[in-house]
């Protein structure tokens, strides 16, 4: 085993998670993105300790173990909100060319700038 | 260049092009799809990195469960409206693209800096192997999570419990009748449920037997019982109902009782239950939290407060 490589790896799949938040309109895009940034956090936290006597830490199995655990049920939540969201607006996508409401604002404060 | 480094680059590859497939596959259902695949390639890394009890996890909670759960609600946003949940533009930009190498960078940098740290002494790690015989049990994870770190794992199903409630809340879709699934009339099916379904309750009373000795543990018991019900629910055996039984919502909350008993129990006797139950009272937490952890993850698949016998 070579922890090297597996810290590289997690830092690959952080920036492409990153990158995935930071592009993707569609929620549940994001919801995966979000997903694989806490996979690279806990492949980190596994590989980074020394392990003892041949044994692998126990300590950071614990937290990552219940680290899976929340991030299904944040996962759940998250989608269930998402539901409501598409319910709501007709589609499930986050972005400011996209939420009338936010729009409104800009012009608004477009205007404002305007006057002045 | 030896074998092994040649598996770990291997592993290591087929995460990150996963990874990639992820979040630039065109196709949503494509990107879930590859999402599952991801986590079943991370449960290969984790048992490649020693940890079992997490790689039996993450196979059955971070692949499975998710996956399903994702699949489930992307139904659901299909069945509203087909054109708009499938629509998903993204906006690739050069900042973007930096902002995430940056990240990358540094996740890389803060990685290899505290691997080049020397572990301290007293490090925890040290402390459970040496304090681990005498508590009897021969998982150091299970005694982390249940002898150690027992108010974490409390906290740990209550925040289950309250995703669960919280989806239920914001769940503004009332209960309609959904018909989750097709009505199978295959004559092979019903024979491999009833095959499968008696086999996963098993695997989950041996993984929760097993777990305080060897890999295992409540919550992959848990997850293996919720996978059940998944089965269950996609064959029509169990349907989705308006309200939930008093059996199933004693299921949702006997996971925190079990646990809550096992850490607070020793404020009021001045001595872990450990030492005085014995390993009895830790099956008996764990058994209580596998049937919650089972009982909510069904129900957050289901989308429904309460579930019915689909059979009659």
């Amino acid at each position: 085993m070579n922890p090297a490589v597996y810290v590289l790896v997690a830092a690959a799949i952080f920036g492409i998670g990153l990158h995935g938040l930071l592009v993707a309109r569609h929620v549940m895009r994001k919801l995966l993105a979000l997903n694989l940034m806490l996979s690279a956090l806990f492949l980190l936290l596994i590989v980074v300790p020394a392990s003892i006597d041949g044994r692998p830490d126990p300590v950071p199995q614990a937290l990552v173990l219940t680290g899976i655990v929340i991030a299904v049920s944040t996962t759940a939540f998250a989608l269930a909100l998402m539901v409501r969201l598409f319910r709501r607006q007709g589609h499930a996508s986050i972005h400011p060319d996209l939420d009338p409401t936010l729009i409104g604002q800009r012009r608004a404060t477009k205007r404002k700038e305007g006057d002045r | 260049m030896n074998v092994g480094l040649l598996i770990d680059l291997l592993l290591g590859l087929i995460l990150v092009g996963l990874a990639v497939q992820v979040v630039l596959g065109r196709q949503l259902f494509r990107s879930i799809v590859f999402y599952v695949a991801f986590g079943l390639a991370m449960a290969l890394v984790w048992a490649r990195l020693g940890a079992v009890d997490l790689a039996l996890a993450d196979a059955a909670l971070g692949a499975g469960l998710t996956g399903a759960l994702m699949l489930a609600a992307f139904r659901r946003l299909i069945k509203l409206d087909p054109a708009q949940a499938v629509t998903s533009g993204s906006a690739h930009t050069a900042l973007a693209l930096l902002i995430a190498v940056l990240a990358a960078g540094m996740v890389a940098t803060i990685g290899l800096t505290a691997m080049a740290l020397e572990s301290q002494p007293g490090a925890a790690g040290v402390a459970v192997f040496e304090a681990l015989p005498a508590t009897g049990l021969g998982n150091p994870v299970t005694g982390v999570l249940l002898a150690w770190r027992g108010f974490d794992t409390l906290v740990e199903m209550v925040v289950l419990l309250t995703a669960f409630l919280g989806a239920r809340v914001v769940a503004d879709e009332g209960w309609a009748p959904r018909s989750t699934v097709a009505s199978f009339d295959l004559p092979l099916l019903r024979t491999l449920v009833a095959a499968i379904v008696p086999l996963a309750s098993l695997i989950a009373l041996y993984l929760l037997w097993i777990g305080s000795d060897q890999p295992g543990g409540a919550f992959q018991a848990g997850s293996v019982l919720a996978a059940a019900g998944v089965l269950l629910l996609l064959t029509g055996q169990l349907l989705p109902a308006p309200t939930s039984s008093a059996w199933l919502r004693l299921g949702l909350v006997l996971g925190v009782a079990g646990i809550g008993l096992l850490v607070l129990l020793p404020m009021l006797s001045g001595r872990p239950p450990l030492a005085w139950l014995g390993r009895g009272a830790l099956l008996l937490a764990e058994s209580m939290m596998m049937v919650s952890i089972g009982c909510t993850l069904t129900l957050m698949f289901a989308g429904a407060p309460g579930l019915k016998d689909g059979t009659r």
